[in-house]
């Protein structure tokens, strides 16, 4: 048995996809790929792969993770190949390594994650800066999700931003967004509430949104999530000759 | 033109956008030049419901696999996808290109049973298209019918220019070829329409008129003189020479069905008389046990699906099946594959196989009685006895199963009190033998769960004279049932019989009944076989709209003598032998299975030039 850890991303039609039909077309694509991977016993086994924290419905991402344990291990360059010919299009692994057994899970170790948010607006990049600053002051800010209502510290919850010009009439949020158990924030929330708080400007409409980056901590330097599990050196079969 | 970018717009606010997406594995993204043909396959359901349909998938294949051909995909959206669409002026579109159907030059419809039928017009309404045949002109597509509707197409005649009976495969080359060639000659929709009728298997309504007598009833059904008389139903002879279908969509969201499924046969020859799909797919028509497992590996390779299941009739009489499970079970041993097959007969033959395939996992165990008296199993030729069944369940509880699934059916000609008390009785019985089998706490865990469906008689059955029950005397039955089938162990569900009583009429029905179809759907009725979305009162007020008793339809007792609207399509099975199936019934006589019991005469082989072929 070997732990792989694969950083893939997800992109077209299939940041449509939910979390659960993401993990059955993952769990068919490994079985496509002859990539055996170990099962959970019971009456209903189940492949032993855990992934990180969902990807909201219509988010794509370029920074995915997931942890398989898998039967055999075959060398990085090949698994990869072999796991890029059968996936779906819209799916697709960028890296992936052989990870030590004993390290904590995805899930649990991301403390924030980087949006990239892209809108189309009236107004110029200069003026919604001025206003998200506004926001950012503010000690604290209502969350309204589902029908939930949290409030979260500001300055804890958005660790950083930026805004660009993209052309066109758009402009993209750059967003360093708490992630974990405090302080989370979704990437819709700055837009919803400059949305809420200043009338005067337009109406800012999301065109699209992308998860960029995750990392184990909040701090400079960011420690990418990748670069925080240790790999193990996996035998001669993985040797290049 | 792809409408994906106003599609994506408004994802973000329904429901399971998953169902309007493409990129499926082993879907096909391609294009054609002009004088290629390009082919809408349209299932009239939302998408979890449509994607696994068979048929559908073995036409997307083949059609793909020619180079001057494109086949797409288009489902009914869900009610929350269509108000926006409506909304914001979005036409329906396929799934592949995300093309307005109206660009399309064939848009093929499956009529899998009377229940979609609405959905045919919504969808056609949801591309732009006009709804009724005689409005469409030559800017649009082709709008065509297959699957098992088109034995009785008559009520969907105002909405379809053409139908094909029969099996796909057999045809669907030379209705494209056909429609490839007038495509380039420019060809004007009455010239497609006469051109198409020449091709065997092909239903132009448009060149048949229907006269009425006085009473309703059907004089005569009368054909243009270029028009055959009638219409013989197309068959692949030999199945076994069709290569199983090696690369089925593979959807994203929870389907109906989400397996690898392989059809080991075609066609039932156990005559059941009730039965209408074993009546129109004779004659019986196997695989080899190597087709079968061969194409089973080959699409767990393209798909990666982790469950097998054999499909056709009745899978238990395949006559390899013993050893085609037995070699599935030891090649995918250890590879967390299951398997499954899906009819089951009430027999010990049929345990030994489940026992086999389910070492594990032991759900539920299903099977179908359908009546309740030796008397009235006997008129419908179901040779089941009480004897087989309490045998057949007491095995099951002793491999281990506690949880029991009998089918019934209520409403069946000649039915009287003492048929509906048979199932109170059998039902408790097989409560009882698992009581005596099972002990401790698989005992507590002891469930029979008793299903009683309504009887809609159909066409081209020994039953497709009978007068289908009345809403009142249903529920009359119903209520006998609920009243007695009652105990911890047991459980009685049953399907709203108001919907079978429409089901009925439009089973049956004639020209006519299309307007009443017609008003239906401006009333607003949709998705008819979704119980919440059902509504009984506007169909009852379409009927009367158009001038129609449903009753004329589902609930009248009709003479042998009578022109039936559907006399024109041939399944190939005789209208003779039917009637005397009937007669057989009344006589309390059974029919043998032709496999075993030699030549029951139906007709079918030589009316269509075929055979049972077994291995």
């Amino acid at each position: 048995m070997a732990k792989l850890l694969l950083h893939y991303g997800k992109d077209g039609p299939l940041k449509y996809l939910s979390h659960l039909e993401l993990i059955r077309a993952f769990e068919r694509s490994f079985r496509r790929a002859g990539v055996e991977v170990e099962a959970s016993g019971g009456f209903n086994p189940r492949p032993k792969i855990s992934y990180g924290p969902a990807l909201p419905v219509g988010t794509s991402s370029s920074c995915e993770y997931l942890v398989a344990e898998v039967k055999s291990s075959i060398c990085d360059d090949d698994i990869i190949e072999r796991i890029s010919r059968v996936l779906p299009k819209g799916l697709s692994v960028f890296r992936a390594k052989y990870i030590t057994e004993k390290q904590p899970s995805i899930a649990s170790i991301i403390e924030c994650v980087a949006y990239k948010v892209e809108v189309k607006t009236l107004a110029g990049a200069g003026e919604l800066s001025s206003l998200v600053e506004l926001l950012r002051n503010e000690e604290r800010l209502l969350i309204k999700h589902k029908g939930k209502e949290k409030w979260v510290d500001t300055k804890e919850s958005i660790l950083d931003w930026n805004i660009e010009e993209a052309g066109g009439g758009r402009l993209v949020f750059l967003l360093l967004l708490a992630a974990g158990e405090r302080n989370s924030v979704r990437p819709e929330v700055l837009i919803d509430k400059v949305n809420q708080s200043y009338p005067q400007v337009q109406d800012i409409e999301v065109v699209g949104i992308e998860r960029v980056a995750e990392y184990v901590n909040r701090d400079i330097p960011l420690i990418d999530i990748y670069d925080f599990y240790k790999n193990v050196t996996i035998g001669s079969e993985c040797e290049k000759s | 033109m792809s409408l994906w970018s106003q599609v994506e717009r408004v994802l973000r606010s329904v429901e399971k956008p998953t169902r309007y997406i493409n990129s499926e594995l082993n879907s096909v993204h391609k294009t054609v030049t002009g004088e290629g043909v390009r082919v809408a396959l349209a299932y009239p359901d939302v998408y979890e419901v449509g994607l696994p349909n068979m048929g559908l998938q073995i036409l997307y294949e083949l059609l793909n696999g020619r180079e001057d051909v494109v086949a797409e995909r288009a489902y009914a959206p869900w009610l929350d996808m269509e108000a926006v669409m409506r909304e914001q002026s979005i036409p329906l579109f396929t799934l592949e290109s995300h093309s307005a159907l109206a660009d399309f030059d064939i848009l093929g419809f499956t009529l899998q049973h009377e229940l979609i039928y609405t959905n045919v017009l919504n969808m056609l309404d949801l591309a732009g298209l006009p709804v009724l045949a005689a409005e469409r002109g030559d800017e649009h597509p082709l709008v065509i019918a297959g699957g098992p509707g088109t034995v009785n197409p008559e009520p969907m005649t105002p909405f379809i220019d053409v139908f094909v009976v029969g099996e796909a495969e057999e045809l669907i080359f030379e209705l494209v070829d056909a429609v490839k060639e007038l495509k380039r000659a420019r060809a004007g929709r009455e010239e497609v329409l006469r051109r198409l009728a020449r091709i065997p298997g092909v239903y132009v309504p448009t060149l048949y008129s229907v006269e009425y007598n006085d009473d309703g009833t059907v004089a005569k059904i009368e054909a243009a003189p270029d028009a055959p008389s009638s219409i013989t139903r197309r068959i692949v002879k030999d199945f076994s020479a069709i290569p199983v279908p090696r690369r089925p969509i593979v959807p994203f969201m929870d389907a109906v069905h989400d397996r690898c499924s392989v059809e080991v046969m075609r066609g039932c020859a156990r005559g059941c008389r009730f039965c209408q799909a074993g009546m129109i797919y004779r004659p019986v028509r196997e695989r080899t046990q190597e087709q079968v497992v061969s194409g089973i590996s080959q699409i767990l390779e393209t798909t990666g699906y982790e469950e097998i299941s054999l499909s056709s009739l009745s899978s238990a009489d395949y006559s390899a099946v013993e050893g085609t499970l037995k070699e599935l079970s030891e090649r995918y041993d250890g590879q967390n594959v299951s398997l499954s097959l899906p009819s089951l007969r009430v027999d010990a033959f049929s345990i030994g196989l489940v026992k086999e395939i389910a070492k594990v996992k032991k759900t539920g165990l299903t099977f179908a009685p359908e009546a309740g008296t030796q008397r009235m199993r006997d008129f419908i030729n179901k040779n089941v006895t009480e004897e087989d069944v309490l045998n057949t369940v007491t095995l099951a509880f002793q491999e281990g199963w506690q949880r029991i699934k009998l089918y019934f059916m209520i409403g069946l000609p000649t039915e009287t009190e003492e048929d509906l008390q048979g199932i109170v009785d059998l039902s408790q019985k097989v409560v009882e033998a698992g009581l005596a089998t099972l002990s401790g706490a698989a005992k507590s865990r002891l469930t029979v769960t008793v299903s009683a469906s309504a009887f809609a008689p159909k066409p081209h059955t020994p039953f497709q004279w009978v007068a289908q029950d009345t809403l009142e005397e249903f529920e009359a039955k119903q209520g006998y049932l609920a009243a007695r089938l009652k105990g911890r162990h047991l459980s009685l569900k049953w399907h709203n019989a108001k919907s079978s009583v429409v089901e009925g009429a439009i089973a049956r029905g004639d020209r006519r009944v299309g307007d009443a179809i017609y008003r239906a759907w401006l009333l607003g009725c949709k998705f008819d076989a979704w119980t919440k979305e059902f509504n009984y009162e506007s169909w009852r007020q379409a009927f009367a709209e158009a001038g129609l008793e449903g009753s004329f339809y589902a609930g009248r007792r009709r003479d042998f003598d009578e022109v039936l609207p559907w006399s024109h399509i041939e399944t190939g099975v005789d209208a003779e032998f039917l009637k005397e199936e009937f007669h057989r019934a009344t006589r309390g006589e059974k029919t043998g299975d032709c496999r075993f019991d030699g030549c029951g005469d139906c007709g079918v082989c030589p009316n269509l030039d075929a055979e049972n072929i077994i291995f």
